[in-house]
């Protein structure tokens, strides 16, 4: 096979795969349909990895760049596939997998789903690699497209709110997009990235106030799917609310893959180091001003929603540096969270469903639950554990690693200690969402539980099933491989992405880093007593009950845009 | 310059209205606006170095750009997705609460 | 007026505002439309790949991978509105228990709702119109090379034609061809857009690959010539089917039509 061939494998199988699920929705009889549909997600995110495999060597020796169809640069589409979107591609075939292995257990199911969701993994390895400005309009509106539909596909009516607000957020941001698409296009008469780029400069003033504003509204619209602060507002609701397995692959994946095209379009213009400077700093607050809403709420999903923003702040934060050294951090951290937030949307989720309820100040033995719904070995409550420390950036646990790497980026500056406090509140919020875990505080009370369950009047809510089971398996296992493999792990990131050696991973483990986690680790226990004492919770009930409404989300959007492109214009 | 700064009121109607009308099936409709701003906007400007239609083996040679109209062919087709996906998940939160009224909903949803 | 509306108001004007103070730079200014690309079509569009219509040559031709995209937007969104519209059935309107909007009487579903606007004169005419205007949508759609159309358009013909069936149907009309055989029911809609969708998708894949013009120059080496605009057609041809039976599909199932 040829390498372009290759190159679109990992769009076109899990579009070939979807194909097969909708056939198999037509068929008659439950088995050769469900046969189809096995056989269609097995193609989908299965094989891509055998795609991906033969393409490792072409992908680290510099990619390939080509044109679809081979038609000419000037009027065809351009894509390249680099050891960036390499790299991009597996983050979200293994976040995508692992999460479509759950939902077998535990829903939405149908091939309608299965073919939905492969479309959503499909655009993913299409924004991965495109090098076209329009071809990533439709890539991005086929993402936003599928996971309204997902979101949605939950059932509950709170969820079909939370899409609306995500559909119409996003579409009215894509209508910018396309007005900054047409700046370009007007000024430079090409929509790829290279035609851009040669015409702007070959323009006397490189294009002046207008190509600035286009790459405002460009990358402004494209913000709003990664959920930097201001424009966060559509994720919590959508994230809590759609189904366990959705949650996990739009936090884990979905709000990166935006960003890292975003970044590619960005090294083509003349305003890409402003814009991405001041993402960048925009995604440091939100890693601290994120954490702190996270440790305030009540929902356990929200929690871990609000955590996806603080996550994605550490991987804008150090994107927005524009270098090699900072990418490759960006995607460290990416790649390691998609595997430890995937998790722990997976194993909360779980546990609230076995538990009934997802109020963390209410909610107290989910192990026992969980226990009663059929998961005796409690791999549940491992997975959790391994995701929270995960999170909470403990050594020896990947997101050390990643979350030290970033930190090291910035010694000695103002976002160095703003994302040492995030961390300090990560811990201090896991904690408190730990609390779940807890035995069941009275007595009395878990005896009218256990006198009501053999009445019959509350049978197990649920049941852990065996593929849920594997799927948390899975990605614990990855969170302790990748934890245990970080230095090779960022090594062959910087192969892939041309940086060479010059990775910290050994400097992490020297003493100082070490007694600067403990620091924060002790920090964190201690705010977490602040957080869960009276004051703590009162001023927890402020923070959930600040206003929020849908005008206040375009309004954000309208001030970021309008700030990026005064950023743009008035300090070029 | 005229035609394009109608345009521009035009788009402006729309984000105004997604902002300032709660009824959730007039916030579709100001996105539709926003939409077709831009469609009028892409083709309207293509249109300027031309006067025939795209189509080869016609009796002028000065066609406008035929670039847009392929574009926007596609972002019309975008657009009557996402107002069909709106009106459709509208139509669900209307049976699930009886109101359109999107603070109305907010709070009947139990956000926080 | 209430507070939340002057507030809402507010917020739109200042939204306007800065939106205005973003965009209007970008698109007031006089600025020259680029001609290089409707030169290179002008002059090359029609050789390299067969049609005519340059709109064509473009999105089913250079940018048959956003088309593709496209088509998957519209098949994402189709296939969310169905199953949103086909599992609100079963839940009852608001403030009304399941069951007893059928016993009030005011108020029973689609299905009531149907008969009450049936009228003759709607079916009988809708019924024979239908295959004027599934000749006219197939028309569109396989001249779309050639001429203003295409499988969007053609399909979007095609699928008034369908929804003028299944209007037909209730009074015995051409869809009804038995008691039980229906043409274009939706089982029979939801097959073809499933067919059509695979059909796009193993039709994209070798051309991005550019493996068409290496079929054409094999086929040509054994004698048969496969003119360039063969592709173009074959994909306008799925298109159409695809998107023809998707919304279709859709109107048919906000009709209140059966669901199988």
């Amino acid at each position: 096979m040829s390498d372009v061939a290759l190159a679109l494998a990992p769009v076109f199988l899990p579009l070939a795969g979807a194909a097969m699920a909708l056939v198999a929705k037509t068929l008659r009889g439950s088995g050769p349909a469900a046969a189809m549909e096995a056989a269609g997600a097995a193609v989908g995110l299965v094989l891509p990895w055998a795609a991906l495999a033969v393409l490792l060597p072409r992908a680290a020796g510099g990619g390939v760049a080509f044109v679809v169809s081979g038609w000419d640069p000037a009027i065809g589409i351009a894509l390249r596939f680099d050891g960036l979107a390499w790299l991009v591609d597996a983050l979200g075939f293994a976040g995508a997998g692992a999460a479509y292995l759950y939902s077998r257990g535990a829903g939405p199911r149908g091939p309608l789903f299965t073919a939905i969701f492969l479309i959503q993994t499909s655009a993913l390895a299409a924004t991965a690699s495109t090098a076209d400005l329009f071809n990533l309009f439709v890539c991005l509106e086929v993402l936003g497209l599928s996971s309204y539909v997902l979101v949605a596909s939950s059932g509950k009516p709170g969820a079909f709110l939370a899409a609306f607000s995500y559909l119409a957020i996003s579409s009215a941001a894509m209508v910018f997009f396309l007005v900054g698409l047409f700046g370009f296009y007007r000024l430079t008469g090409s929509l790829s990235y290279e035609g851009i780029s040669a015409a702007l400069a070959a323009l006397p003033d490189g294009g002046g106030t207008a190509a600035s504003l286009s790459s405002a509204c460009v990358a402004a619209a494209v913000a709003i799917r990664v959920a930097v602060m201001p424009v966060y507002g559509w994720l919590p609701d959508a994230h809590a609310l759609a189904p366990h397995a959705v949650s996990a692959v739009l936090s884990g994946v979905l709000i990166k893959t935006p960003l890292f095209a975003l970044g590619r379009l960005l090294e083509f213009l003349p305003a890409g180091p402003a814009s991405m400077e001041l993402l960048g700093a925009a995604g440091a607050v939100t890693a601290l001003a994120a954490v702190l809403v996270a440790l305030s709420q009540k929902d356990a999903k929200r929690l871990l929603a609000y955590h996806s923003i603080s996550q994605i702040g550490y991987v804008v934060a150090a994107w927005g540096m524009g270098t090699r050294v900072g990418l490759q951090a960006a995607y460290l951290h990416a790649l390691f969270h998609a595997l430890f937030k995937g998790l722990l949307f997976l194993s909360v989720g779980t546990a609230a469903d076995a538990a009934g309820g997802r109020n963390v100040y209410e909610v107290r033995g989910a192990g026992a639950s969980l226990r009663r719904a059929g998961d005796r070995r409690s791999i549940t409550v491992v997975a959790y554990a391994v995701g929270a420390l995960s999170i909470c950036a403990l050594p020896p646990f990947n997101g050390y690693a990643s979350k030290g790497f970033v930190g090291s980026l910035f010694k000695g500056e103002w976002r160095y200690w703003v994302l040492f406090a995030a961390g300090a509140c990560t811990i201090a919020s896991f904690l408190k969402l730990s609390m779940i875990f807890l035995p069941a505080k009275e007595a009395p009370k878990d005896a009218r539980t256990a006198e009501a369950a053999p009445a019959g009047a509350e049978p197990p809510r649920m049941s852990v099933t065996a593929s849920m089971k594997a799927s948390m398996i899975l990605l614990a296992g990855l969170c302790l491989a990748t934890a245990a493999f970080a230095g090779r792990i960022m090594d062959f990131t910087g192969t892939m992405l041309g940086v060479g050696a010059g990775a910290p991973s050994k400097s992490l483990y020297a003493a100082p880093e070490l007694a600067k986690a403990g620091f924060g680790a002790c920090l964190g226990v201690a705010l977490f007593f602040v957080a869960v004492s009276k004051p703590g919770k009162r001023a927890a009930t402020l923070v959930r009950a600040r206003p929020r409404s849908f005008a206040g989300l375009v309004l954000a959007f309208a001030v970021g845009l309008a700030a990026l492109g005064a950023r743009l214009v008035l300090f070029p | 310059m005229i035609a394009r700064a109608l345009v521009l009121c035009m788009f402006l109607i729309g984000i105004a209205g997604l902002v300032a009308k709660r009824n959730l099936v007039k916030k579709t409709f100001a996105l539709a606006i926003m939409n077709s701003a831009v469609v009028l906007l892409f083709v309207l400007e293509g249109s300027s170095i031309g006067d025939e239609a795209p189509l080869l083996g016609g009796p002028g040679a000065s066609f406008v750009d035929p670039v847009p109209q392929a574009l926007m062919l596609t972002a019309i087709v975008v657009g009557v997705c996402v107002s069909a996906l709106a009106l459709a998940l509208a139509y669900r939160l209307y049976k699930a609460y009886g109101t359109l009224d999107v603070d109305e909903l907010k709070r009947l949803s139990g956000h926080e | 007026m209430r507070r939340a509306d002057i507030a809402g108001t507010l917020a739109g004007i200042v939204v306007a505002i800065l939106s205005c103070a973003v965009v209007a730079p970008v698109l007031l200014p006089d600025v020259p439309w680029p001609e290089a690309a409707r030169d290179l079509l002008a002059a090359r569009g029609l050789g390299e790949t067969g049609a005519s219509n340059l709109v064509s040559a473009i999105y089913l031709g250079y940018r048959a991978f956003d088309t593709l995209g496209e088509t998957i937007v519209l098949l994402a969104a189709l296939a969310g509105a169905v199953s949103l519209i086909g599992a609100a059935r079963d839940t009852p309107l608001h403030g009304e228990e399941a069951g007893v909007a059928a016993d009030r009487g005011d108020y029973r579903g689609p299905a009531d709702k149907r008969r009450r606007l049936h009228t003759e004169i709607m079916d009988s005419i809708a019924g024979k119109l239908a295959p004027i205007v599934l000749l006219f949508g197939a028309y569109v759609m396989l001249y779309g090379h050639s001429s203003p159309g295409g499988g969007f358009q053609g399909g979007v013909v095609i699928a008034s034609g369908v929804i003028f069936i299944a209007i037909g149907r209730r009074s015995g009309g051409i869809g009804r061809i038995g008691p039980r055989l229906t043409v274009f029911g939706p089982r029979a809609l939801s097959r073809m857009e499933a067919s059509a969708f695979a059909a796009i998708v193993l039709l994209s894949f070798p051309v991005s690959i550019s493996a068409f013009e290496g079929l054409r120059a094999g086929a040509s080496a054994v004698g048969v010539s496969v003119p360039a605009v063969s592709y173009i057609v074959a994909l306008n041809v799925s298109i159409g089917l695809k998107v023809g039976s998707g919304v279709a599909l859709m109107c048919v199932m906000m009709l209140g039509g059966e669901s199988e």
